[in-house]
């Protein structure tokens, strides 16, 4: 039941990422990668939240499982940021790769941290 | 189809202006987004359907039949919805495996997340060779992109363990782990697109125009 709840919330984790980034692409001309950014750092806040929820205020593993590696799993992605910042590089965009990769990481790890923090 | 050459001399010349493709990428879209790919025919390949512009979006807007370029286009549609539908179900396949793998090959807290690193890498891979071949090899389509790169790639994949893996790791003192965690998925996965774009255009991409002076 647990793997069909986590295939039900990663086909709306995945559309959810699709939706988000066309909203944030609509309202960005350029090349720098916002939408995938913007999606990966508010992923990164809920399953802290979630973590930090099934560490200290009960919420079950099947739960944390079908919203934190289900749809937060979906919804954020390594392999477009990969791609995403790998293009740049290639059209020679370096700063905007740099920056890409340390927005990315420095707001998704904060996100985290306060997902988690919150939660405690 | 003539403009489709200059596209790609455009962006392979060292030392051009960074927005020099961008530009031409846009043009490109504008040019080409009135035509639904179903119809397109032999006449606009995905080699000259703007490339870049194809590269910047997780659907490239041809493959709608607007531009989000155009910020005019409506965002939603019987398109829209069909897309959503194809990249849900490649997401109903995506989670669950990665879910699997994690199941089948669990990691113990405050070690290194093992698990999670192969998945992403191997899915940047991936989606590095499904790239070039959906925008630069294969015919136009409508649905192989949402369903395999946005939808089961994307769900397989995922950014935000990697993120709160090494916070609890930063949380626990285990600095080393995080800092292992962080670069060793960044630089891998870096690695794993660049050589997944690489192999696959050395090994598919031939008439590509420009393409022998990359």
């Amino acid at each position: 039941m647990t793997l069909l709840g986590v295939a039900i919330a990663s086909a709306i984790g995945a559309p959810a990422r699709y939706l988000v980034d066309r909203f944030v692409a609509s309202r960005n001309r350029g090349v720098f990668p916002w939408g995938t950014l913007v999606i990966n750092v508010t992923g990164a806040f809920v399953l802290g939240v979630l973590v930090g929820m099934g560490a200290h205020h009960g919420l079950s593993k099947q739960a944390v499982a079908i919203l934190g590696t289900g749809f937060c799993g979906a919804y954020t992605t390594f392999s477009t940021f990969s791609v995403e910042t790998v293009r740049l590089v290639e059209e020679r965009a370096f700063g905007k790769a740099v920056l890409n990769v340390g927005m990315s990481l420095a707001a998704g790890l904060l996100a985290g941290t306060a997902g988690l923090g919150l939660a405690q | 189809m003539a403009k489709s050459g200059d596209v790609r001399d455009v962006r392979i010349r060292p030392g051009m202006a960074v927005w020099a493709p961008v530009a031409a990428g846009a043009i490109m879209g504008r040019v080409s987004s009135p035509q639904p790919p179903s119809d397109a025919g032999p006449q606009p390949g995905p080699h000259h359907v703007g490339p870049h512009h194809a590269w910047h979006h997780e659907v490239p807007p041809e493959d709608e039949g607007s531009s989000v370029e155009a910020p005019a286009a409506p965002a939603s549609g019987p398109g829209t919805a069909r897309v959503v539908a194809v990249i849900a179900a490649g997401g109903f396949l995506g989670g669950p495996t990665r879910y699997l793998l994690g199941q089948a090959f669990p990691t113990a807290q405050h070690t290194f997340p093992a698990t999670t690193f192969v998945i992403n890498v191997t899915g940047s891979f991936v989606l590095a060779v499904l790239l070039v071949c959906v925008i630069e090899v294969w015919p136009p389509t409508r649905y192989v992109r949402p369903f395999s790169a946005v939808g089961f790639l994307g769900a397989y994949t995922t950014f935000s363990t990697w993120m709160v893996d090494t916070d609890r790791f930063l949380a626990a003192g285990r600095y080393g782990l995080a800092a292992l965690d962080v670069f060793g998925s960044l630089f891998s996965g870096l690695a794993a697109t660049a050589l997944g774009i690489f192999l696959a255009r050395a090994a598919l991409v031939r008439r590509s125009p420009g393409w022998s002076r990359a």
